[in-house]
């Protein structure tokens, strides 16, 4: 393709999407993707004895490099959040808030962060959109939810969405292309439990196919979504967005390709991209139109790169708002073990989940929700290998038997709630630590305040409650974002607005200051939500903001 | 308590045992010592039973050794490990069953800075890992397959 109508930059779910949506409407795209393809059925190991060790197989450049901000004291009076297992006892022993193995958990290649998602699809609670107006918070969003609502449709049903009746504060236009999920054992444990405390569980919305659907199998319950799905049918944007945005003949993927800078004239209009592939050899890319699906971490910092004579501060960034009002995600997990085994490694991970604590409103003493989710294949307990890293302590011919009487025992209970806006959480560039290619990486600053605490104290005393009303005797682990920085879900360091002085790009994803420079991902995210996760909305937005793009490519085009 | 579990260990002393690993490890031991240290002590972590084999037998102590080449601070950790067991104990192999699973279990529960802490959950760790990473480990388990290509689907099926 020498002439494409667009450029995207990233095909993770932003990317995807957006590509998708311009090719059926005839335009014609690239996608630039620093990271490698996959294959599910080659790549993935869930079918080998190795399976727990190999994980995700991250090929090399599948994850990017980026350097932490978070090691402040730990708050003495938060102690009873710290992390801990029956293994190891307490396990950050440092005093202070440290980064968990890679601390933001991503993939970068063809299908982004969603080949290693467990595949929830929420929408956003309406309220949630709101905070400012009607809490006093954080940030509005410039759109509502019935501006979302009929894209939201539109991801659902390409991507497969399984999902229940029970809309609940999510109203629907249609129902979800596909029926819910039966519950695992696990998880009717879970919420038998949680309703003799008053709460309602139900069966959660997923990215994971009820039935066979678009050429792609039913979901046959291995519980392993994160280690990457082999037999396709979960909704990850290489086996859907892509796969059809590729058999339109209208879309190209540049793999293996990082983009090294944005090149833009003294208007700020974008006049090409470069880039720069595994060999190093450096180009330029041109096109009308750049979209930037880079996601919240690189994103910024491919801005914050293209600094020019005229743009000193980075692109889109002259009211120095590039990599502010960065949120990452606040996470709790309790797990306990059950006398009778309720084979908890099979299943659909996530498939229950509990929404009456999600409204802005629903915690006292502070603004914003969280969920509560059936966890225990999410967090890994599906294979000995983690039982017996993790939950199983001892050694020899005991160990061995305990090991034995313990696998299918163990229930897990997680909470994922809201993050606002703080001055002290942001991305910047690093200031000493360069990549492979003499650019600096973005740094991760991350603080805690006082409202995440409340709100992890809150998550934590509903998942032991469940547990305990579930039967469990002991706890075995509780992992916490109180004492570690561990971020999938990562928003807001674009973030739009209709004001042109505290957002970087308005309600269609365009910068306010570079007027072909789109962004599709969660960096443009006001808000983070109470706890939902974010990639039906990125889907949904990017969808919004193609549809938007057509129209001004063919205003461009009869220009 | 982890004085009380070191009696009978033969020539153990706690001041030893709190050594700092890295003040033991400028003297090299030979690599055949630290494989047969190593091949016991993982073996005392994972023994036979009537289900399942010892770790040595899934060769967990030379894939341990085979990372330590890999890795410099792990290398220091085995190498300094291995010769603390072997010097404080005597010789290892010489340790009844009991005697080994006395002298685990202080480890076990020594101070974290301590270096014999760190080297039994260092190793316990990649022990247990490589361990169940092999099939021949799952006899007797409810997990002894692969979740792939079968899946559980009779999971939305149970009554």
């Amino acid at each position: 393709m020498t002439h494409p109508d667009v450029i995207i930059i990233g095909a993770g779910a932003g990317g995807a999407a957006t590509a998708w949506r311009l090719v059926q409407q005839g335009l014609n795209v690239l996608i630039v993707e620093a990271g490698p393809r996959y294959e599910p059925a080659r790549d993935y190991k869930l079918h080998t004895a190795r399976w727990e060790l190999e994980r995700f197989p991250f090929k090399p450049a599948a994850q990017g490099q980026h350097s932490f901000d978070v090691n402040v004291p730990l708050a003495p009076q938060w102690d009873a959040l710290h992390s801990w297992n029956a293994v190891v006892g307490r396990l950050n022993r440092s005093g202070e808030r440290i980064v968990a193995d890679a601390g933001y958990h991503h993939v970068r290649g063809v299908g982004g962060s969603t080949l290693h998602y467990s595949g929830e699809s929420h929408r956003l609670h309406p309220q949630s959109m709101q905070l400012r107006k009607q809490f006093g918070v954080g940030a509005d969003w410039p759109l509502s939810y019935a501006d979302l609502e009929p894209y939201y449709q539109i991801a659902e049903k390409l991507v497969g969405v399984a999902g229940s009746a029970d809309a609940g504060a999510r109203w629907r236009s249609e129902p979800y292309p596909l029926p819910a999920h039966p519950l695992c054992k696990a998880s009717r444990c879970i919420s038998d439990a949680a309703r003799s405390l008053g709460m309602h569980w139900q069966a959660n919305s997923r990215a994971a196919l009820s039935q066979p659907y678009d050429n792609r199998p039913a979901c046959n319950y291995c519980g392993n979504c994160s280690y990457g799905c082999p037999i396709g049918d979960k909704g990850s944007a290489d086996v859907t967005f892509i796969r059809h945005a590729l058999a339109s003949g209208h879309c190209t993927i540049m793999s293996d390709t990082q983009v090294t800078r944005l090149v833009s004239n003294s208007a700020g209009r974008i006049t090409g991209i470069e880039i720069t592939n595994s060999k190093k050899s450096i180009s330029v890319l041109e096109a009308p139109i750049v979209v930037l699906a880079g996601g919240a971490v690189e994103t910024p910092r491919l801005l914050l790169n293209s600094a020019t004579k005229a743009f000193s501060k980075g692109l889109a960034n002259g009211n120095g708002q590039v990599g502010r009002n960065f949120m990452d995600s606040l996470t709790w997990v309790s797990t306990g073990m059950v006398d009778t085994s309720l084979d908890s490694f099979k299943g659909l991970p996530a498939d229950a989940i509990c929404w009456d604590y999600n409204a802005p409103d629903s915690i006292p003493d502070v603004v914003g929700g969280c969920r509560l989710t059936s966890a225990t294949q999410e967090i890994g307990l599906t294979g000995s290998i983690n039982y017996a890293r993790r939950i199983v302590p001892g050694f020899g011919a005991k160990f061995k038997q305990d090991m034995r009487a313990s696998l299918g025992h163990a229930l897990s209970v997680s909470g994922f709630g809201e993050m606002l806006p703080n001055e002290d959480t942001r991305i910047d560039l690093d200031p000493s630590q360069r990549d492979a290619l003499g650019l600096p990486l973005a740094r991760i600053r991350s603080r805690l305040t006082e409202a995440d605490f409340k709100r992890l104290r809150f998550m934590a005393d509903k998942c032991r409650g469940i547990l305990k009303a579930a039967g469990t005797k002991t706890l075995v682990e509780e992992f916490s974002t109180y004492d570690y920085f561990s971020a999938a879900h990562v928003f807001g360091s674009c973030r739009m607005g209709d004001n042109s002085q505290d957002s970087v790009v308005n309600a269609f994803g365009r910068a306010h200051e570079c007027e072909n420079l789109y962004i599709t991902d969660a960096s443009i995210f006001p808000s983070t939500g109470g706890g939902e996760a974010p990639s039906l909305t990125i889907f949904a937005l990017a969808l919004r903001t193609a549809d938007h793009i057509a129209g001004e490519a063919v205003r461009l085009k009869q220009a | 308590m982890v004085a009380a579990a070191l009696a009978g260990v033969g020539g153990l002393l706690f001041g030893a045992w709190i050594f700092p690993v890295k003040l033991l490890a400028a003297q090299p031991v030979a690599n055949r010592s630290i494989d047969e240290t190593l091949r016991i002590f993982v073996d005392a972590l994972l023994p036979a039973d009537d289900l399942t084999p010892a770790a040595s037998a899934l060769e967990v102590h030379t894939q341990i050794v085979k990372d330590a080449e890999q890795d410099p601070a792990l290398k220091e950790l085995v190498s300094a490990g291995c010769q603390w067991l072997e010097q404080s104990v005597g010789s290892l192999a010489a340790l009844d069953s009991d005697q080994l699973e006395r002298l685990l279990q202080a480890m076990s529960e020594a101070d974290w800075d301590s270096g014999p802490k760190n080297f039994f959950y260092q190793i316990r760790d990649r022990a247990v890992t490589y361990y169940y990473a092999d099939p021949r480990a799952w006899v007797g388990s409810v997990i002894n397959r692969p979740p792939q290509p079968m899946g559980y689907p009779e999971i939305i099926n149970f009554k």
